[in-house]
């Protein structure tokens, strides 16, 4: 084989590795791509329909007066779920006066212990440690879905000091449950199919891929 | 160095002639690998985040724990194996040498095996599967057969 030859078989697979890569890239970020182009609709806290509206017994976070206001249907074991609620934590430090973050209950059924993690973290908010559940909850979420999820939300009670007697109580109060159901339900009727879902006053966004492009999301609602 | 080159396509012609169709084909099957490993690390870097739907399992496999060795995805790792498996190839078709099929199932084995774990993983202790992955598995067991056939091959 010709010294040409050899250059020119070596540099063809060279770009050919370089020509799938950028393919590969490009399919990517073409699954991602739409995000950019969210459309929103400029809309005030008083156009929010009353679903998204927060409610009494929303669990929420940050300044409720908020020009922005976060709705998420979320779901505890959820993978995807466990990133958003880390974004949520860093955005609502960053922007604790300008946005309202409210979590809300959409436990898929594909995940055995989403619910019962939901009971956990509202018993906790019974006794106002509900953000402080949700936290240890989705953490650990890598531990405790591999099984004992019981057994490990109890730890959690007991960290964070709860009392057990009445933990056990509003455990097995149909309020809880109903409230967890109502959530769901309220999901439903907005269409929620897939966790987490995104509800920007009062708007479904596409989620955001990144804490950067989260940010800038709801800055464009601040603008 | 053009001349040893010659000599040496000469005296191996008939072997070369059964072989190059199983090189051809090794190389599209770990170009499919590699495809496939570099959209998987792509999403890595990208930072998409799958969502789980009520309908379909979410990306499990691909944020578990499992999914990194350290800091760098295992998909990575395919991207570099099947880039190796294809210059191997190519370097084959450079200087029709039969030693870069001698020593390949030195590499091709272990590749199925780290696979076959990785799959063992997905199914019992993730609980999920992922196609990609699976893909992937068997782009490398197509690898691992071809490789041995190649060895007979240059040592027959």
């Amino acid at each position: 084989m010709t010294m040409k030859k050899r250059v020119l078989i070596w540099s063809g697979f060279i770009v050919l590795l370089a020509i799938i890569v950028l393919v590969m890239v490009q399919m990517v970020n073409m699954d991602s791509g739409a995000l950019e182009e969210t459309i929103q609709q400029e809309s005030l806290r008083t156009e929010i329909p009353d679903l998204l509206q927060p409610r009494p017994d929303d669990r929420m976070k940050g300044n409720p007066d908020a020009a922005v206001v976060v709705v998420k249907y979320s779901d505890f074991q959820c993978p995807a779920c466990r990133f958003y609620a880390s974004f949520d934590d860093q955005l609502s430090t960053e922007l604790e006066d300008d946005v309202l973050f409210i979590y809300r209950h959409f436990p898929l059924r594909s995940f055995p212990f989403a619910r019962l993690a939901a009971q956990y973290a509202e018993a906790a908010g019974e006794q106002g440690k509900f953000w402080e559940m949700h936290d240890l909850i989705y953490i650990n979420q890598q531990y405790w879905s591999q099984g004992g999820a019981e057994d490990v939300f109890r730890q959690f009670a007991e960290m964070l000091e709860l009392d057990l007697d009445q933990l056990r109580e509003d455990l097995a109060h149909p309020v809880l449950n109903d409230r967890i159901q109502s959530d769901y339900e309220s999901g439903v009727e907005l269409g929620v199919n897939a966790v987490p879902t995104l509800f920007i006053n009062g708007n479904q966004v596409r989620n955001p891929n990144s804490l950067d492009a989260y940010r800038n999301l709801i800055n464009s609602y601040l603008d | 160095m053009k001349k040893i080159g010659k000599s040496q396509e000469e005296t191996m012609t008939p072997a070369v002639n059964r072989m190059i169709y199983w090189v051809i084909a090794f190389f599209a099957v770990a170009l499919i690998g590699f495809g496939d490993s570099v959209y998987l690390t792509a999403t890595h870097y990208l930072g998409i985040m799958p969502e789980c739907s009520v309908i379909q399992g979410c990306d499990i496999v691909a944020m578990s724990d499992y999914s990194t060795i350290g800091p760098l995805p295992v998909s990575l790792f395919g991207v570099l194996f099947y880039a190796f498996m294809m210059a191997i190839s190519v370097a084959w078709f450079d200087t029709r040498k039969p030693v870069f099929f001698e020593y390949l199932p030195f590499i091709t084995v272990p590749a199925f095996l780290f696979s076959m774990w990785l799959i063992y993983v997905m199914y019992f202790v993730i609980g999920a599967l992922c196609i990609y992955c699976l893909l992937s598995a068997a782009t490398t067991t197509i690898l691992m057969l071809f490789s041995i056939k190649l060895r007979s091959l240059t040592s027959g």
